[in-house]
C-alpha cells in the first residue's frame, strides 16, 4: 500500500460513490424520480450519467425507503450501478491473477485500499494441460472451451468464497474487480475462442478488453460491478506483463530498464519511459518444476539452495520449511546446476562426469543422474535430461534479451535496472542465475527481484484510474517481436545453450571465478 | 576523388600447425587476414589438398573417380603411393572406411596394422579418419594413434560423442587432431572448448565444422567458416583459431549431379566434367570461406584446384 | 553508418498512431533500421528527420537494372560483407562473351545456347542471363552487324556492347534502344563522348581502369557529366587481383559509404581452360561481381555456377533446416523401424545421432516444420495430425515397408489417435520422450 501511494496517492477505483439528497416530489415539484435525481447530479457537476433499465426498475422503491437521501454508486464511465438508502463504509474489489499454473485473488478495502484478504489455488484448467497451447487445443479441438472457461471461474469464486465468509462481507459490496493474465487465461475467463492464438499469425481476439460487468464474467460478486482486464499485447505477451511492467514502474523511467517474467513462458520487456519493446521467449516451464523428474512449485518441502563440498562432492541442502525434502524447485535447481558446473561434477554442456569417484553420480531409468538427498522411500535426483531441460531454458530466456537488444541495437551495459518477477518463491539468487547464465553478467545492485508482479500490477488497477489508463498506453505503446520470425534468435539460442554461455567473454565474472578455481 | 583503400589489420591470427615429419612435413594455418587477403597482411603457408584413399576398395565411389585409381585401390598403400608419386600430392587422408560396422566391420588391430603400412611406404604427412561411427571410432582410432606413435597425423574426427577417447590418444602419441561438430559455429567452438579443457592444446587441433557439397547445404558450410574465421581474427577467439578442415570428397561424390548420366538429364551436360567440376566448386568455394586444409577425390579436380590457388597467392 | 532502431525512432513522431501499417513507431523503425521498409510510408515524420534518414538509408551500393523486359537482370542495392550479416541482395549476372569476329552463323548458334540455358533448380529458374558483344574486328559496322544477330536470336537477352570504339558503340547501342543495354566503356581517354552515348540511349556506362584510384576519378567525373548508372571494372584479370580489388571496392562502398565505388562490379574471368575459368567464377560470385564474363558456356559449368550463386545469394539468417525427406540411417530393410521428427537440424541430429547408437538400421522422417523443435512445432500448429498424415503418404514410404508402423516422439503422444484416424491401416506407437532414450526402446521391442 505504502508503494502505491507513491506512485498514486489518490484512490480513484472503478467505482465511485456519491451521496444524493434529493428533494422529495411534491405536488408543485412534479418532475420525475430519474430527472429528479438527475439535478441533483448536474448540480454536482455530473452530466452524463447513464441509466440501465434494470437500475431504473429497482430505482422508485429505494428512492422512497430511503426518504430520498441515497447513495449512488456509478463506474467511471459514469454509468449509474447501484442505489442504496445509506453509503455504507464497506467498499470492496478483487483483483485476480490468473496464472497459467496459479491462481491468486486479492480482496481489498476500496475506501482505504488496505489488503483484507487473499487466496492463492492451483488453476484447475491443469486438468486439460499444463501449458497454454494443451489447453488451447482442448478448447478448440476438444470442445472443452466452456468446461475450461467453468473451471476458472469457479477457482475465483471458490477462492473468494471462504474469504469472504471470514471477513463476513456482503458481495454486493464487492463493485470492482481487475483480471490479469496472460493472453489466452483471459480469453478462456471471458469465453472467447483462443484458437487464433496458436496459428499463424498469432493474432488474439481482444488485446484492450471492454469493461464487462461481473454478472457477465458469472463472478459470484455484485452483478454490476465493472470487471477491468489488462490489456494484452499479443498472444504471447499479455496483461500480466503489462501489470508487470506497471508494478516496475520501469514506463515512467529515463532509464533503460529490462522486465523479465521467469514463468512457464518467459516473457521480457525492455525499455524506458520512451519506448518498450518485448517478446516470449517460450522457456517452458521447468523452473516452476514442470517436466523435471523431482520438480516441484516454491513450496513446503522444496529444495531452495544447494551447496556442494568440492572435495567430496556431498551436497547440502536448504529445504524450504527446514524439514525433509520433497522435491526441488527453481531456485533449488539454479543453485544445484552452479555448483554441479563450478565443482567440476558437470560440463559446459551440462553432462555429468562419469569418471569422478563419488556414487552420487549414477545411472537411472532416464540415464545418467546426481543424487542430491538420499531419502528413505525415495532418492531425490537431478538427471541430465533435467539439466539439459534447464539449460535450454536458461538459453531460451538470455537468447530473448539479446535479441531484443539487438532488435533496437542496444548492447547489455546500456541496461539500468533489471527486475525479475517469477515465482521462485522469495529466493532467487542472482549470482548463481549469473553463474550458469541465465542473467546477464552485471553488476549485482541493478538486479531486483519483485515477485509476483500480476498481482501487484492488478492491485494497482484495482485502486487507480490513473494506472488503468497507464496500463492501455504501456501495452499500446509496446512492441512486440516474434522470436520466431526474428532473425539471429536461433544462433543466440544455440550459442547459450552452454554453461554459462559458448563465448564466456560474455560472462567476465564467471570467467574470472572459473579460472581462479 | 581520390581513393585510399581501407585496409585492415585483424587483431587475431590462425594458428600454423605442422603434420608430418622429417622432409615431408607441411605446414597449415599461419596467416592474420581473412582468406587471400595477402594485400593487408601475412598468409604464409599455402592451403594444403589432401588425396583421400581408403584402407577397402572404394566400392561406393562413382565410376569417375573410381577410374583413375582402378589399378591402385585394391590396397591402400599402392593407392598411396600413387599419390605421393604420381599425383604428387602433399598430404594423404586414410579413411578406415572399412572398419564401419555396416561395412567389412574390420576391428581395430587390423586398421592399425594399415596405417603402419601406408606410414612405411610414403613421407608425406598422413590424415587417419575413422568411418565416422562414433562409437567404433573410438577404439579404432586410438588403435591408430598408437600404430603412429610420433608420427605427427592428424587423427579425425573427434565429436562430442567421443572426444575424450580420442583426444586422449592423440595427445598420448604426438598426434593433432580434428574436431568434428555439426555445422553450427556455437557447436563447433564449443567442441573446441571441452576439448581444451581436458588439457589438449588448442595449438594442435583443426576444425571441422561439417562439410557439405555444392548445392546441398554448401551455404551453411561457406558462412559457418566465414564466421569462424571472422571470430578468430577479428575477436581474437582462441578457440576459433585453429585451422580448418574441408571434407570435400565424401561429400560431393555421393551426390547426385556427380552420378547421374548425361542421357538421363541431357541439360546437366557431360558427367564426367559435371562431378569433376562440382568437387573443384566446392573445394574453392570453402577456401574462400576459410578452410586450410582440404581432403579431395578427383586428379584433375585436385590439380584444377591447386592452379587456382597459384593464381590467388 | 546505418543508424539503429532506437535511433531511428527518436527521429519519428512517437505517436504510435500506427498509420504505416505497424504497431508502434518503434516497430516501423525497427523495420527502416533492416530495410524492410521505407520512410514514406509514415505521413508525419519532420523535414528535419527525413534529411537524416534519408542519407542514412539509401544503398551503399547503387540500385540499377540492366536490360529490360521480363530478362532484365537488378543489381547493386548490396548493404553487408559477409553473407550471414544479412542476405546477398541481387544474384550476379552471367554473361558469355561473343566476339563480331565470329561467323553470322556461329554468333547465332551462341545466342540460342544463351536462351536454351535456362534450368530449373529446387523451384527457381536460372540461366545465362546476358551477352557480352565484343568489338574484337574493331569495326564499327561489324559490331552493328552481330548486335542485330544477337537481338533477332537471342530477343529480350541484356546484351554488354564491349568496345572503347564511340563510334561503334553508337552503331551497336541503337540496335538495343529502349532496352537498357550496358555499354562497356569508359576509359580514362574517352569517357566524355561515351557518356554521351550511354546519356542519350539511356544506357548503363561500364567504366573500366587500372586500379581503384583511376577507377574512383573516372566514376566521379562521369558522375558530374550527369551519368548517374554505372558498372565499374578495376581492371583486375587474376584472381588474386580480383578478390583484391572487389574487396576493397565493396568494404568502401559499404563501411565508409564512398560514392565513387559504389557500384556494381563486372569481373572478367575468361580463359582458356573452361573449368580454370568456373574456379575463377566462385570467387567472382562469393567476392562481390554483379556481372561475370564468361568466354563459354558449357551445360555442365553453368550447372556448378547456377549452383553455387544460388547457394550464396539464400536467406542465411532461417533456422538451420534439414531437407524433408525419409532418410535410411544404416541400411533400413523392410521391417525396419519408421520414425517421424521435426526439420530443426538441431532435433534431426540429436534423433539420428541415437538411432544410429541403436544399432538398429532403420528410416527417419524428416517433416518440414520451419526449422521448429518438436513442441514448437507442435505448439505453432506445424506438426499436426493431418499435417504429418499428409506428408507420410506424400512420402511414399508406404510401399518400402513391411508394416505400417510410424513411431512418433514421445512428447506428442497426444497426437497418436488423431493420426491413426487420418491415416487408415497404420499403426502409431509413441517413441519415448526423450531420444537418449531410443535405444533401449528398441531393444525392448526386441
Ligand atoms: C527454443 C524454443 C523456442 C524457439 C524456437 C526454437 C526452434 N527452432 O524450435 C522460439 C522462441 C521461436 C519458440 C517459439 C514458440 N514456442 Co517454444 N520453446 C523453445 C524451447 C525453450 C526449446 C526447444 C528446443 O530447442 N528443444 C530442443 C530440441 C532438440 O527438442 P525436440 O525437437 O523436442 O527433440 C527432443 C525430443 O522431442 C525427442 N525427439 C525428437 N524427435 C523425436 C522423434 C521420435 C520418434 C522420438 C521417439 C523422440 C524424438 O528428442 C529430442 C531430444 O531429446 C522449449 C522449452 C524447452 N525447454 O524445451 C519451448 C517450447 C517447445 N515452446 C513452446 C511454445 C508454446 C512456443 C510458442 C507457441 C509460443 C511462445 N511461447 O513463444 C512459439 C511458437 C513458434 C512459432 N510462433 O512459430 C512450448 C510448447 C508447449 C507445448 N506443450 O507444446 C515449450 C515447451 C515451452 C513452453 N512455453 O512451455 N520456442
Ligand atoms: S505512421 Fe509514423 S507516427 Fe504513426 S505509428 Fe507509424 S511511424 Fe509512428
Amino acid at each position: 500500500l505504502q508503494y502505491l501511494h507513491t506512485v498514486e496517492p489518490v484512490l480513484t477505483p472503478a467505482v465511485r460513490r456519491i451521496v444524493l439528497e434529493l428533494t422529495p416530489p411534491s405536488i408543485q415539484d412534479n418532475t420525475g424520480d430519474l430527472e429528479r435525481m438527475k439535478r441533483v447530479l448536474h448540480e454536482k457537476g455530473i452530466h452524463d450519467m447513464e441509466f440501465s433499465h434494470n437500475f431504473i426498475l429497482e430505482m422508485p422503491v429505494i428512492l422512497r425507503d430511503a426518504e430520498w437521501e441515497v447513495c449512488l454508486s456509478y463506474t467511471e464511465s459514469h454509468e449509474a450501478i447501484g442505489l442504496s438508502a445509506f453509503c455504507k463504509t464497506k467498499h470492496y474489489g478483487v483483483a485476480v491473477d490468473i496464472g497459467t499454473t496459479t491462481v491468486v485473488v486479492y480482496l481489498v478495502n476500496c475506501a482505504d485500499g488496505t489488503l483484507v484478504d487473499s487466496g492463492m489455488t492451483f488453476n484447475s484448467q491443469m486438468r486439460h494441460g499444463d501449458d497454454v497451447i494443451t489447453r488451447i487445443v482442448y478448447a478448440t479441438e476438444g470442445g472443452g472451451l466452456q468446461e475450461l472457461r467453468d473451471a476458472i471461474i469457479n477457482d475465483v469464486n471458490d477462492l473468494l468464497a471462504p474469504i469472504v465468509e471470514k471477513n463476513r462481507i456482503n458481495i454486493e459490496d464487492i463493485d470492482s474487480a481487475v483480471i490479469s493474465g496472460n493472453t489466452t487465461m483471459t480469453q478462456l475467463f471471458w469465453g472467447l475462442d483462443p484458437s487464433s492464438i496458436r496459428e499463424e499469425p498469432y493474432i488474439p481476439t481482444v488485446n484492450i478488453y471492454p469493461g464487462w460487468r461481473a454478472g457477465t464474467a458469472h463472478l459470484k460478486i455484485n452483478p454490476q460491478a465493472p470487471v477491468y482486464t489488462l490489456p494484452n499485447v499479443g498472444s504471447y505477451v499479455g496483461g500480466d506483463i503489462v501489470a508487470g511492467v506497471l508494478a516496475s514502474r520501469m514506463h515512467k523511467s529515463p532509464e533503460i530498464s529490462l522486465f523479465m517474467d521467469i514463468g512457464t513462458n518467459g516473457e521480457i520487456a525492455v525499455g524506458s519511459s520512451e519506448w518498450m519493446i518485448t517478446a516470449a521467449c517460450s522457456m517452458g516451464p521447468c523452473f516452476e518444476g514442470s517436466g523435471i523428474r523431482h520438480g516441484m512449485r516454491a513450496t513446503e518441502g522444496a529444495i531452495e539452495s544447494v551447496k556442494i563440498e568440492p572435495s567430496s562432492f556431498e551436497p547440502v541442502l536448504g529445504v524450504i520449511g527446514n524439514g525433509l525434502p520433497l522435491g526441488i524447485c527453481g531456485s533449488g535447481m539454479i543453485d544445484a546446476i552452479s555448483e554441479l558446473f563450478f565443482t567440476g561434477i558437470i560440463d559446459q554442456r551440462g553432462k555429468l562426469a562419469r569418471d569422478l569417484s563419488t556414487d552420487r553420480i549414477r545411472t537411472g531409468d532416464e540415464g545418467p543422474e546426481f543424487v542430491l538427498y538420499r531419502g528413505e522411500r525415495k532418492d531425490i535426483v537431478l538427471t541430465e535430461v533435467d539439466i539439459e531441460n534447464v539449460i535450454r531454458a536458461k538459453a531460451a530466456l538470455y537468447a530473448g534479451v539479446s535479441v531484443l537488444l539487438k532488435e533496437v541495437g542496444l548492447s547489455l551495459d546500456i541496461l539500468e535496472r533489471i527486475y525479475i518477477a517469477g515465482g521462485f518463491g522469495n529466493y532467487l539468487d542472482v549470482d548463481k542465475a549469473i553463474m550458469i547464465g541465465m542473467l546477464p553478467d552485471l553488476p549485482l545492485e541493478k538486479f531486483s527481484f519483485i515477485g509476483n508482479t500480476s498481482i501487484a500490477g492488478a492491485y494497482l488497477c484495482l485502486l487507480s484510474e490513473k494506472m488503468r489508463r497507464e496500463a492501455e498506453e504501456t501495452a499500446k505503446k509496446m512492441t512486440y517481436v516474434e522470436l520466431s520470425a526474428s532473425r539471429g534468435f536461433m544462433d543466440e539460442y544455440m550459442s547459450a545453450l552452454f554453461l554459462p554461455h559458448t563465448n564466456i567473454d560474455l560472462f567476465p565474472t564467471v570467467r574470472d571465478l572459473y579460472e581462479k578455481r | 576523388m581520390a581513393f585510399t583503400p581501407a585496409k585492415e589489420t585483424y587483431s587475431g591470427k590462425v594458428y600454423s600447425v605442422a603434420i608430418g615429419t622429417g622432409e615431408g612435413t607441411g605446414t597449415v594455418g599461419g596467416e592474420n587476414v581473412l582468406p587471400f587477403h595477402s594485400f593487408e597482411g601475412a598468409a604464409p603457408n599455402r592451403p594444403v589438398i589432401a588425396f583421400e584413399i581408403q584402407d577397402v576398395p572404394p566400392a561406393d565411389w562413382p565410376e569417375s573417380v573410381k577410374k583413375p585409381f582402378e589399378a591402385v585401390s585394391d590396397d591402400p598403400v599402392k593407392w598411396a603411393r600413387f599419390c605421393q608419386d604420381e599425383l604428387k600430392a602433399k598430404a594423404i587422408a586414410l579413411r578406415l572406411v572399412g572398419t564401419h560396422p555396416d561395412r567389412e566391420n574390420r576391428s581395430a588391430e587390423d586398421a592399425a596394422k594399415t596405417v603402419k603400412d601406408v606410414l612405411a611406404a610414403v613421407n608425406v604427412p598422413l590424415i587417419i579418419l575413422g568411418s565416422n561411427h562414433a562409437e567404433k571410432d573410438a577404439p579404432v582410432l586410438v588403435a591408430a594413434s598408437e600404430a603412429a606413435k610420433d608420427k605427427n597425423c592428424v587423427i579425425g574426427k573427434a565429436q562430442e560423442a567421443n572426444y575424450k577417447t580420442i583426444a586422449a590418444a592423440a595427445m598420448a602419441n604426438n598426434h593433432k587432431i580434428i574436431a568434428m561438430s555439426e555445422l553450427d559455429i556455437n557447436l563447433s567452438k564449443q567442441l573446441n572448448i571441452l576439448i581444451t579443457q581436458m588439457g589438449f592444446e588448442k595449438e594442435r587441433l583443426i576444425t571441422d565444422p561439417m562439410c557439405s557439397a555444392l548445392g546441398y547445404g554448401l551455404e551453411y558450410t561457406y558462412s559457418v567458416m566465414e564466421r569462424i574465421r571472422l571470430a578468430a581474427l577479428t575477436q581474437n577467439d582462441a578457440t576459433m583459431q585453429p585451422p580448418m578442415l574441408g571434407d570435400i570428397g565424401m561429400y560431393v561424390w555421393k551426390v547426385k549431379e556427380t552420378q547421374a548420366p548425361e542421357a538421363d538429364l541431357p541439360h546437366w551436360g557431360s558427367l564426367e566434367e559435371r562431378g569433376i567440376a562440382w568437387e573443384a566448386v566446392t573445394a574453392t568455394a570453402l577456401l574462400v570461406a576459410g578452410a586450410e586444409l582440404l581432403i579431395m577425390r578427383h586428379p584433375k579436380a585436385v590439380e584444377e584446384v591447386q592452379k587456382t590457388i597459384e593464381e590467388l597467392i | 553508418m546505418a543508424l539503429t532502431g532506437v535511433e531511428i525512432f527518436k527521429l519519428l513522431p512517437k505517436t504510435n498512431c500506427k498509420k504505416c501499417g505497424h504497431p508502434t513507431c518503434l516497430a516501423f523503425a525497427m523495420k527502416l533500421a533492416q530495410r524492410q521498409a521505407t520512410l514514406d510510408s509514415c505521413p508525419d515524420v519532420s523535414e528535419e528527420a527525413k534529411k537524416v534518414l534519408g542519407e542514412a538509408s539509401a544503398p551503399p551500393v547503387r540500385p540499377m537494372t540492366f536490360g529490360a523486359g521480363d530478362k532484365a537482370v537488378k543489381m547493386g542495392e548490396e548493404t553487408v560483407l559477409f553473407r550471414h550479416d544479412k542476405k546477398f541482395v541481387n544474384p550476379c549476372a552471367f554473361a558469355v562473351e561473343i566476339k563480331d569476329t565470329l561467323s553470322e552463323a556461329d554468333i547465332a548458334a551462341i545466342a540460342e545456347e544463351v536462351v536454351k540455358s535456362e534450368i530449373d533448380r529446387v523451384g527457381q529458374k536460372l540461366r545465362i542471363d546476358a551477352i557480352a558483344l565484343t568489338n574484337a574486328s574493331g569495326d564499327a559496322g561489324k559490331l552493328e552487324a552481330a548486335a542485330k544477330t544477337v537481338a533477332a536470336k537471342a530477343a529480350g537477352v541484356p546484351v554488354i556492347i564491349n568496345t572503347q570504339n564511340t563510334q561503334a558503340a553508337e552503331a551497336a547501342v541503337k540496335v538495343f534502344s529502349d532496352k537498357r543495354p550496358l555499354i562497356y566503356g569508359a576509359t580514362a581517354a574517352n569517357f566524355e563522348a561515351m557518356a554521351n552515348i550511354a546519356k542519350a540511349n539511356k544506357a548503363i556506362l561500364g567504366v573500366g581502369a587500372s586500379g581503384l584510384d583511376e577507377l574512383s576519378t573516372l566514376t566521379d567525373k562521369i558522375k558530374g557529366l550527369g551519368v548517374e548508372d554505372m558498372v565499374i571494372d578495376s581492371g583486375a584479370r587474376k584472381a588474386k587481383e580480383i578478390i583484391e580489388n572487389n574487396t576493397l571496392i565493396r568494404r568502401a562502398a559499404i563501411k565508409k559509404n564512398f560514392k565513387p565505388l559504389g557500384f556494381p562490379i563486372i569481373n572478367f574471368i575468361q580463359r582458356e581452360d573452361s573449368l580454370h575459368e568456373a574456379l575463377l567464377g566462385v570467387i567472382a560470385i562469393t567476392k562481390y561481381a554483379s556481372i561475370v564474363v564468361l568466354s563459354s558456356i558449357e551445360k555442365w559449368k553453368n550447372l556448378a555456377l547456377f549452383t553455387l550463386r544460388q547457394n550464396i545469394y539464400t536467406d542465411p539468417q532461417v533456422p538451420m533446416q534439414v531437407e524433408q525427406k525419409v532418410y535410411p540411417i544404416g541400411e533400413p530393410k523392410p521391417e525396419s523401424p519408421l520414425f517421424i521428427t521435426t526439420n530443426f537440424s538441431l532435433t534431426y541430429f540429436i534423433v539420428s545421432g541415437e538411432i544410429e547408437n541403436s544399432k538398429v538400421a532403420s528410416r527417419l522422417a524428416v517433416m518440414d516444420c520451419e526449422g521448429l523443435s518438436v513442441l514448437t512445432a507442435w505448439a505453432a500448429g506445424k506438426f499436426t495430425a493431418s499435417k504429418i498424415a499428409q506428408f507420410i503418404t506424400e512420402s511414399g514410404v508406404e510401399k518400402d515397408i513391411a508394416t505400417k508402423e510410424l513411431i512418433i516422439p514421445g512428447y506428442v503422444a497426444i497426437l497418436s489417435g488423431s493420426i491413426e484416424d487420418k491415416l487408415p491401416g497404420w499403426k502409431i506407437t509413441v517413441g519415448p520422450r526423450e531420444a537418449n532414450a531410443i535405444p533401449a526402446f528398441l531393444r525392448s521391442r526386441g
